[in-house]
Parts: structure tokens; sequence; C-alpha cells
């Protein structure tokens, strides 16, 4: 336990003994990071919004059930991600259009070029299966580490690198970083292995 | 489970790259005996590397204008409605109902203090129903040894008092009913229509208060009305 999760703890003790003030300092804590999570997993400013408050509020009611197993970092990753998850979830029963990244890329610089190549990025991932989606953004943007993130997503640890893994390799493809060779070479096509079952799980198959 | 195997030969597909890349396909035969294989895992490895890079120089998304304002207020809002109703079965947003197990996992420190506020408020009330029921029980015992007019527990009580040992308890009691003496008896239908004129028509005048006494010519009250300045008295308190 470090200074910052023993800081988080205490505040989360202190909300579940009736300090008024204790939840919000915690959520004014982490809260950049949290929308970033819900951001890039949905999407969709207006539905991060949504799920973010769902997920703060959750973990509001359910501070009493903090274990303390986890840094409570994560464990208020974990509430954020089961709750876009959910929207991703009820967002795949309804047929929507790819989604538009326009208004939520970084405006790091004014540089068309760099830009243009942060929506390229923005656009490629958001086009990825969630659960590859999930894992590069805590691992490669949050900059969890695996085995917290493997705690966030309730997956083992080589299921977290192995999504990080093949997430990269289709951005890869999406961003001109590697030839797509269709054949004789042995790598299919993104339709193809679209196609093609994927494990439930997204682990290692 | 995927065959890692692309389908238009014996080569690993994009996947099963990554997954070696990711180190979980340590020992495969393929990998090790296939050049075309190892090449390309060599440029997945490449590209994997820009990707990282790409990823490592978006910045963070900026939040929308109210969000931290938002949650501020939904938080607050929370936090208002379980100081009003705690644990009650109140509307919340859709995705954000109680769980089953909520009451249970939020702030145990609450039910702490309800069950001790319980602890001494059973005893108190259990007494103070005791004492109650005992002086009730006594001022009925009371009053009907006394044989007077008393159509209620209370009004019986009342009457005791100077019937030969009503005592304070029962002048107590009394206290809390105002009652007016109209020497009517009400169980008697014919002198009841007889005497209902002249009731209300003292009531119009006015004659009718706490400590007013209206005695219509219908019969004769069957009994005086030694309590009556119990009642009176009553009558006043409640009035004040």
């Amino acid at each position: 336990v470090d200074d910052d999760d023993a800081h988080d703890r205490a505040l989360l003790a202190g909300h579940v003994a009736g300090d008024p003030a204790a939840f919000g300092e915690l959520v004014e804590r982490h809260r950049g990071r949290l929308w970033a999570v819900a951001l890039r997993t949905l999407a969709d400013r207006e539905e991060a919004a949504d799920a973010l408050q769902d997920a703060l509020l959750s973990a509001y009611r359910a501070a009493g059930s903090y274990r303390g197993d986890a840094r409570v970092t994560t464990w208020l990753h974990r509430i954020v991600v089961n709750a876009c998850l959910d929207r991703v979830r009820r967002r795949a029963a309804r047929a929507t259009v790819p989604l538009d990244a326009s208004g939520d890329a970084p405006d790091r610089s004014d540089d068309l070029g760099d830009r243009e190549t942060a929506l390229d990025v923005e656009s490629a991932l958001a086009a990825l299966p969630a659960d590859q989606r999930l894992a590069i953004v805590l691992v490669d943007l949050q900059g969890l580490p695996v085995a917290e993130a493997a705690q966030v997503l309730g997956v083992p640890v080589g299921t977290v690198k192995s999504r990080c893994s093949r997430g990269r390799a289709r951005l890869a493809l999406s961003l001109g970083h590697l030839r797509n060779r269709a054949a004789p070479g042995p790598v299919p096509s993104r339709a193809a292995t679209a196609d093609r079952p994927r494990s439930p799980a997204g682990g290692p198959t | 489970v995927t065959d890692p195997r692309s389908t238009s030969g014996d080569h690993l597909d994009l996947d099963a790259l990554a997954d070696a890349l990711a180190g979980e396909r340590p020992d495969d035969p393929h990998l090790a005996a296939c050049g075309p294989c190892r090449a390309r895992l060599a440029e997945l490895a490449a590209a994997d590397t820009a990707v990282q890079a790409s990823l490592g120089a978006l910045a963070d998304p900026s939040e929308p204008d109210g969000l931290a304002e938002r949650l501020r207020r939904a938080l607050a809002d929370e936090a208002r409605a379980d100081a009003v109703a705690p644990g009650s079965g109140r509307v919340v947003a859709l995705g954000t109902q109680r769980s089953p197990q909520r009451s249970s996992q939020r702030s145990p420190q609450r039910s702490r203090k309800r069950s001790a506020q319980r602890a001494w408020q059973q005893p108190v009330a259990a007494c103070l129903a005791l004492v109650l029921a005992g002086g009730v029980g006594w001022a009925l015992v009371q009053g009907g040894s006394s044989g007077t007019d008393a159509s209620t527990a209370a009004g019986g009580a009342a009457e005791s008092s100077d019937g030969g040992g009503g005592g304070e308890a029962s002048e107590q009691l009394a206290a809390g009913v105002p009652r007016t003496r109209t020497g009517t008896d009400w169980a008697d239908d014919a002198a009841g229509r007889a005497a209902l004129p002249q009731v209300l028509a003292a009531q119009d005048a006015g004659a009718l208060g706490g400590a007013a006494q209206v005695v219509p010519s219908g019969p004769p009250a069957a009994a005086a009305a030694p309590s009556d300045d119990a009642a009176s008295r009553s009558g006043a308190d409640a009035d004040a």
C-alpha cells in the first residue's frame, strides 16, 4: 500500500464512517483517469458521462463492501469498466453506426498531421472488439500494470497480455503499420478473422 | 477455440502470432520450424512497438464542461436521499437501482446506530405501556364499582373521583377528556330527539364551551355530576 493508496483507503473509510466530504475528494482525485477509461471504452461522450455517473453512484453505495484486497483505484476502475461493459452489451443489441471520435480527439497540438494521426488511432481503437479495447485502454493508455488490469477485468494475466497483443495487431493493420498479406501469406485479413468464431473470454486460443 | 493456423495454409494467423508475441505460445512447434511465420512475427513485433508509440502519444481526453458539477450534484442527491430516507425503496435512475444486498453493504455504522436506538427505546416503550395499561385498568375497576353513569373509561374514572377514593390517577385521566354535560340520556332515542334542538340552539348561541353546561328541559340528569369540576377543568385545560 503506497501513500496514494493509503490516502484513498482513508477517504473511503471516512465515507463509510459518515464523512460527507470524503467520497467527493476521492472522486476528485481520480475523476480524470476514470473519465478517460469510460470515454475510450465507449467512445461516446454522453454515454461515457452516464456510465461514469452510474459507476460512481454504485461505488458510493457499495463503499462498505470494499474489502481492501486491491487498490482503491483498481476497485474504482473495475466498477467503471463494468458500467461501460454493461453499456457496450446493450449497445451491441442495437445496430449502431461506427463510433465517431471526432469530438474526443486529443487537442495536444495544432499540427494537423499529428491531429489526424491521433484521430486515426482513436477511430481504430474504437473499432476494436470491446475486450481488446479495454485491455489496451487500461494497459497502454492508462498505464496500469498488466496484473492490475487483470484484477480490474477479472481475467488471468495471460488473457490481458493476449488481448493487448491481439488488439495492437489489429491496430497495426488499421493504421498501416502492418501489411495485410491475404494470400498466400499466413495472416488472414481482418474480415476473415472477424468471420471466424472467437473465444468467448477473448483469452489465448 | 479458433484454429491457430490460417485457413489458407499451415501458417499462424494474426491472433496466433499476437499471442506468440505476448509470450503466450512459448513452445509452438510450428513457429520454431517455420521461417515465414518467424519473419511475420518479427514484422508484427515492429508494428506492435509502433502502435504502442502511437497510443502513448495520445493525450488524455478532455472532460466535457459540467461533468464535474454533474457528478457532484448526483452524489449530493444520493447523500441527501440517504439522509432523508435511509433504506427506503425510493425511485432511482435506471441502472442505479439498489441491489437487494445494498442495505447490508451500505453504511454498517448506520445499522449499528439504529440497533442501539432500538435497544433503549423498546424497554422504555414497554414501561410506558405498562403504566398506562395499569392506570386505565385501575380506573375501570374504580369506575365500575362507583356505579355512576360512566360511558367511557375516562369518563368512569372522572366520575369515580368523588365516588369513594378515585384518587389522583383517575383525575389525571379525566383531565385529558373534555366533556360537556347536558343531562340528557342520549341512549334514550325519544329523549335524545327531544333534546337535540335545544342543544343545537345552545351551540349556535355559543353556549357550548369547554366549561359550559347545557341543561335541556328533557329528562333530568340521572345523576348529579360531581366530576363536572374535573370535566370543566379539563375543558379549560383543553381550551388553554
